[in-house]
């Protein structure tokens, strides 16, 4: 790890990653390079199949990087092994493009799983789960079930159950793809607090230009490779 | 640790209760493998105990048969001087002939016949530890009278007391005792020396069993092994405990209904494992993407896999006990309907407990692979 990797929250040089080898094999991201600092609220914006969502598995030690470095907060994730590996990935608030909730869960239990994770678990925790459902405009839907909660009510308990354990990382991948304008508001809002009062990093893929202004940064990927940046998004 | 074992089980008694309709199959079919290793259990032990019972109620310390009385239901006489032989041995205070023969039981009612054991003894000797036979003992004197076992089946006709015909000659039934049937008679009657003589046609030359009681404060050792240096090479001693274990051994080990119905428990084992084994994996298939995003938010494998034995141990759990009540049941029902003393033991229920549990819990580590296998990166 170098001295300037430890002072930014995602540090990626020349980052390769393809999927498959030889002939049927495809490469997805070409000599990444690239670097957040803590705090700092980036949305990542490219076609569809430009490799965003890769990029974003990678950053989340999902999978292993192939050639090139890559760390996040503190860690070489090449080099990822468990239990660190789970360490690392715990530190994370991964906001996924399918929210992949329990049917068996209410609201509140699902959240509380990713509560469960961190030592400060009980009822301090407790307290914060309602309060970011009841943010979330959950607070009257806290015992029922995903079948029993619209697309965009299941989306906003998997955001709540990234963020609950305030992160030092957020990776979202189209959180708010399910989400009307309102609550859309609500969620970049809330990643922005995170941002801007905690100092976490959050890196958002979006295709959405409603939620483009919401961001420090817009870094712009296309076919696998990243556009030179044009300055601030706001 | 504790705490992350607590919130697992909790959070796989969540994921089992959520579907009802779910789990009630999946609680039949666990139910149904138990069910069929509580069957086959109750059956081996009908098997164990209606072959024992006869000698289990035998009032005596040692007991002297023809050696190639093995196991103790099987038919083999010895010389009736035997008694006179064993009577003298150092330590024995009584001596009681006991005479077995099988003979055709009419039934009157249906003009049928069946098999029942005739079992000849002396009323005024102490020879069966039965209450009922003791305070009965008395009315067989007069020949042609015997008690009849209550636990018969009911081929044999409704005849508590009364008039019945056993070898084509009318005897008085006087009273009944419980003994209860087993794999070859559907009953057995008692009479004493004479009628036994009469009705089975046996020469008195010939004894089945010599029945020894001791002086008290024997040891039984010592006169073991004067009988054995004393009475002829055809003829054994063994103690009450020996020829039980004896037999066990030989109905366990020896006899291949012993070893089917095991093999039946082995079997209702492996079908249980598949049940539960499907189960589980149509369980861990289903919530593939949740397990996958658990692991993502940095769950560790262990914590999954707790949570899919965890699974197993509720199922085990929840299957056992209709499981015993079904067994149970039906086991009484059959010890009714049959007089075979079929049912399980605490010990027997605590085995097909540990079974149950041994058995959800290998298929859990079996369907556990997937999980193991599983890559969050695959949610993408």
């Amino acid at each position: 790890m170098t001295l300037d990797s430890d002072k930014k929250s995602i540090s990626i040089e020349k980052l390769n990653y393809g999927f498959g080898t030889g002939e049927t094999g495809k490469q997805v991201l070409f000599d990444i390079t690239l670097s957040l600092a803590p705090g700092e609220f980036a949305i990542m914006t490219g076609p569809s199949g430009s490799g965003k969502t890769t990029l974003l598995s990678l950053v989340g030690a999902l999978r292993r990087p192939q050639s090139g470095s890559l760390h996040a907060i503190g860690h070489d994730l090449s080099q990822l092994e468990s239990p660190g590996l789970e360490n690392y990935r715990r530190r994370l608030g991964f906001i996924f493009q399918l929210h992949n909730l329990f049917p068996a869960l209410t609201a509140f239990q699902s959240v509380q799983m990713a509560a469960d994770l961190h030592p400060e678990s009980g009822q301090k925790m407790n307290d914060r789960i309602r309060e970011l459902l009841t943010r979330l405009g959950l607070g009257d839907r806290m015992d029922y079930r995903p079948h029993q909660l619209s697309g965009g009510q299941r989306q906003r308990v998997a955001i709540a159950r990234a963020l609950v354990h305030r992160p030092t990382l957020v990776l979202a991948d189209e959180p708010t793809a399910a989400l009307d304008g309102e609550n859309t508001e609500i969620v970049l809002k809330l990643l922005a607090e995170l941002a801007h009062e905690r100092r976490t990093t959050v890196l958002m893929v979006t295709q959405d230009s409603r939620v483009f202004e919401s961001a420090d940064r817009l870094i712009h990927l296309v076919d696998g490779r990243l556009e030179p940046e044009e300055g601030p998004a706001r | 640790m504790r705490s992350e074992i607590r919130r697992a089980a909790t959070f796989s008694s969540r994921l089992l209760i959520h579907e009802r309709s779910r789990l009630l199959a999946s609680v039949g079919g666990v139910t149904f493998a138990l069910l069929l290793m509580f069957l086959q259990l109750g059956f081996r032990n009908a098997l164990l105990d209606s072959a024992l019972e006869l000698l289990r109620q035998v009032d005596a310390d040692i007991l002297v048969i023809n050696k190639e009385k093995d196991p103790f239901l099987k038919r083999t006489p010895m010389h009736h001087e035997r008694l006179y032989q064993a009577l003298a041995a150092d330590g024995v205070e009584t001596a009681t002939p006991v005479w077995i023969g099988l003979r055709e039981w009419k039934n009157i009612k249906e003009d049928s016949l069946h098999p029942i054991r005739i079992i000849g003894f002396r009323p005024e000797m102490p020879t069966f530890l039965i209450d009922a036979v003791r305070e009965n003992a008395h009315k067989l004197k007069q020949i042609g009278t015997a008690l009849l076992d209550s636990r018969s089946r009911s081929s044999y006709g409704e005849i508590p007391t009364g008039k019945a015909q056993v070898n084509f000659r009318e005897i008085e039934i006087v009273g009944t005792f419980p003994l209860g049937t087993d794999f070859e008679v559907d009953g057995s009657l008692l009479v004493s020396e004479e009628t036994f003589f009469e009705l089975t046609g046996k020469s008195p030359k010939w004894t089945e069993i010599v029945l020894l009681k001791l002086l008290p404060g024997t040891d039984p050792g010592p006169v073991l092994d004067h009988l054995a240096r004393a009475l002829p090479g055809d003829v054994r001693a063994f103690t009450k405990d020996q020829l039980i274990e004896r037999d066990l051994a030989y109905w366990r080990a020896g006899t291949p209904i012993s070893v089917i119905l095991l093999v039946g428990v082995a079997l209702g084992f492996a079908v249980g494992v598949v049940i539960c084994y499907q189960i589980l994996y149509t369980e861990v298939l289903d919530h593939l993407a949740e397990f996958a995003t658990l692991k993502a938010m940095g769950y560790r494998d262990r914590y999954i896999e707790f949570v899919v034995i965890s699974e197993s141990a509720l199922l085990a759990v929840l299957g056992f006990i209709p499981a015993i009540l079904l067994g149970t049941g039906s086991l009484a029902l059959l010890s009714w309907s049959s007089g075979l003393p079929a049912g399980v033991t605490v010990d027997d229920a605590v085995r097909i407990a540990v079974l149950a549990l041994a058995m959800c819990t290998l298929a859990g580590l079996l369907a556990l692979r997937k999980v193991r296998s599983l890559e969050p990166a695959e949610l993408f």
